[in-house]
């Protein structure tokens, strides 16, 4: 510590000791825009590690217990079969309870029509709601914006935290049902389940889009994460309610869910199609979340 | 231009409101290259607010400035790789380490080498090693003051940056911005206390309730302002002593009169001679006051 040595050096003499100080080099410009976008990247995902693991550890849990419990389905088929034909067709629909007891129908009824869209819709909207809403509330983003860094950049970045943390804990559910399908004699091709993985995440990555948006316009993380909330629950009521009323079906098409369950990838494969409907609208989203905080003025604490 | 080499920072009419509340209006500033500049006002005064449309976290409603020379535009890149801001009200992420946030900063920055911030930080007496949610609140504004110095900027904007060090560090800081001075920068300091600044500052700009009041070199406040005489009398002081050149207000303790003057205190000594005056107490002009007379004068 050399605190009391430096009083006696004030003004123009300097602590001989401090190298740094003696050559003052003009500031030095700025790293490009992609360094920048890849760095403000990894420090979220650093600083959201704790919660993706957790995820992650969910979906490897509750695809577990699926695939557990499957073997007793399957030598109770016939029974259970029979059952769900009471069902009414709206709901057989819905939950796509046509193929229970085959393999692929059972993951798709058991996980990928709900447990996990959910999941990952919650993923993508806490990555959502912490990025540049939480930056803001909690004060910070007046140093981060204070840095020579584009507004978009800080955005951009975010926005690949956000979707590596979906792809990692959707991947955690695929690869664990890929390892563990062939231990109960569950018969699921690989590619279906990359295909139905793909979807879900893209479903999840669009509500996160979405909170990106309103986080951008309010600075808030209550509207991120509530306005993207709410907007799920409606598609996913409008995707499970509307082959259930005339009136309401032809809006099935309107809801995310339907673009990105509706083709049932775990049995047939990528739509690509599909793909590219919820990517454009996922890049509309992200693209009017920019221009937006590009204009905000940063609440101030 | 011409006067961008000895201009670093001008604001001409910049004004902001939120909704139909002024944060700052019609502020017109001209720092010059290498000064220290005070800008000074009670809390609630526009200071901030003013700060953080410099640095293009909020827009102005109106006016314009220059900083560096070059205008000020919302949102690019633009000077703020030369800008070294210490944010008033300072949120760090609490989860990293001193070590970590600084690297995190220069590595957005660039060209900050981690011996720079290592060896900012050793001045300060910080401890990089611990997190910052686990620092005290001085500790955390000084890794504020290392993130706003360590990339050697043209220009510092510090918000209130000495809240919170203790006197020690205090003195540290000062010796900080002297350095940065002498290497060329300019600093912008406000704070809400006079004292802060009157030892590092070679003018004021003083604002309150959201307009200027004032600018004026510290040596000039210093003149204007008053300072206190206690005059010690036999008996109960005389009545007329307000009458003598330069004497604002008189107060009368028993034997005592506090009296306030500005200027010289002759007039009022040879009156309180010739009344006999047994004793005298005189107090160094007091700059907080000066700045208090300012802001009541203005918000009367």
């Amino acid at each position: 510590m050399n605190i009391v040595q430096t009083h006696e050096h004030l003004g123009a003499h300097r602590a001989p000791e401090d190298d740094a100080a003696q050559t003052a080099p003009s500031p030095a410009s700025p790293p490009s825009g992609p360094a920048q976008v890849a760095t403000i990247a990894s420090h979220t995902l650093r600083e959201r590690w704790r919660s993706l693991l957790v995820w992650s550890l969910g979906l490897v849990g509750i695809s577990a217990i699926e695939l557990a419990v499957y073997p007793s389905i399957q030598a109770t088929g016939q029974g259970w079969q029979a059952m769900l034909e009471q069902w009414p067709d709206a709901l057989k629909e819905a939950f796509r309870l046509d193929a229970y007891t085959s393999g692929a129908g059972f993951l798709n009824t058991e996980l990928f029509s709900m447990m996990f869209p959910i999941m990952l819709i919650a993923v993508a909207l806490g990555a959502a709601a912490a990025a540049t809403a939480g930056e803001e509330e909690r004060g910070t983003a007046d140093l981060l914006l204070s840095l020579p860094v584009v507004r978009g950049h800080v955005l951009t970045g975010k926005a690949i935290a956000m979707v590596l943390g979906v792809v990692v804990v959707m991947a955690a559910g695929a690869v664990t049902i890929v390892v563990g399908a062939p231990l109960v004699d569950l018969d699921v091709g690989v590619v279906e389940v990359v295909a139905a993985s793909v979807m879900t995440a893209l479903l999840g990555l669009l509500f996160g889009c979405v909170g990106l948006l309103l986080g951008a316009l309010t600075g808030k993380r209550a509207a991120a994460l509530g306005g993207g909330i709410g907007l799920a629950i409606a598609a996913f009521l409008l995707q499970v309610l509307a082959p259930m009323a005339d009136w309401l079906e032809p809006w099935q098409k309107v809801s995310p869910f339907s673009w990105a369950l509706s083709a049932d990838p775990l049995l047939n494969g990528v739509d690509w199609g599909d793909v590219g409907l919820l990517v454009a609208v996922c890049a509309l989203l992200l693209a009017a979340a920019a221009l937006v905080y590009h204009r905000r003025d940063i609440a101030g604490r | 231009m011409d006067d961008d080499r000895t201009t670093a920072l001008r604001t001409r009419g910049l004004t902001k409101f939120y909704g139909d509340q002024r944060g700052i209006e019609d502020l017109d500033l001209q720092v010059r290259t290498e000064e220290v500049y005070g800008f000074l006002g009670p809390n609630g005064a526009g200071k901030t607010t003013t700060i953080r449309m410099l640095l293009g976290l909020i827009r102005s409603t109106r006016g314009d400035a220059s900083i560096l020379g070059e205008p000020l535009r919302f949102g690019p890149v633009g000077v703020r790789a030369d800008i070294g801001y210490l944010p008033g009200d300072l949120a760090l992420y609490e989860r990293m380490t001193g070590e970590q946030l600084l690297a995190y900063v220069a590595r957005l920055r660039g060209g900050v080498p981690p011996s720079r911030y290592r060896s900012l930080s050793e001045r300060l007496a910080l401890d990089l090693s611990r997190r910052v949610g686990d620092l005290s609140r001085g500790n955390r504004q000084k890794v504020g003051v290392v993130q706003a110095f360590m990339h050697w900027p043209r220009l510092l904007v510090l918000d209130e940056p000495t809240s919170g060090l203790d006197p020690l560090v205090q003195k540290e800081f000062q010796s900080l911005v002297r350095e940065a001075v002498d290497f060329g920068a300019t600093v912008f300091l406000s704070s809400h206390v006079l004292t802060e600044v009157e030892q590092l500052a070679d003018r004021v700009a003083i604002v309150n309730d959201g307009r200027l009041v004032v600018v004026d070199t510290v040596d000039g406040l210093r003149e204007r302002a008053t300072k206190r005489v206690e005059l010690d009398f036999p008996g109960t002081p005389p009545a007329d002593l307000g009458s003598a050149a330069g004497v604002r207000s008189v107060e009368v303790r028993g034997v005592t009169a506090v009296c306030t003057v500005a200027g010289p205190v002759g007039s009022l000594l040879a009156l309180a001679v010739a009344h006999d005056v047994v004793d005298v107490h005189t107090h160094d002009p007091d700059l907080e006051d000066a700045f208090l007379g300012y802001v009541a004068g203005a918000s009367r």
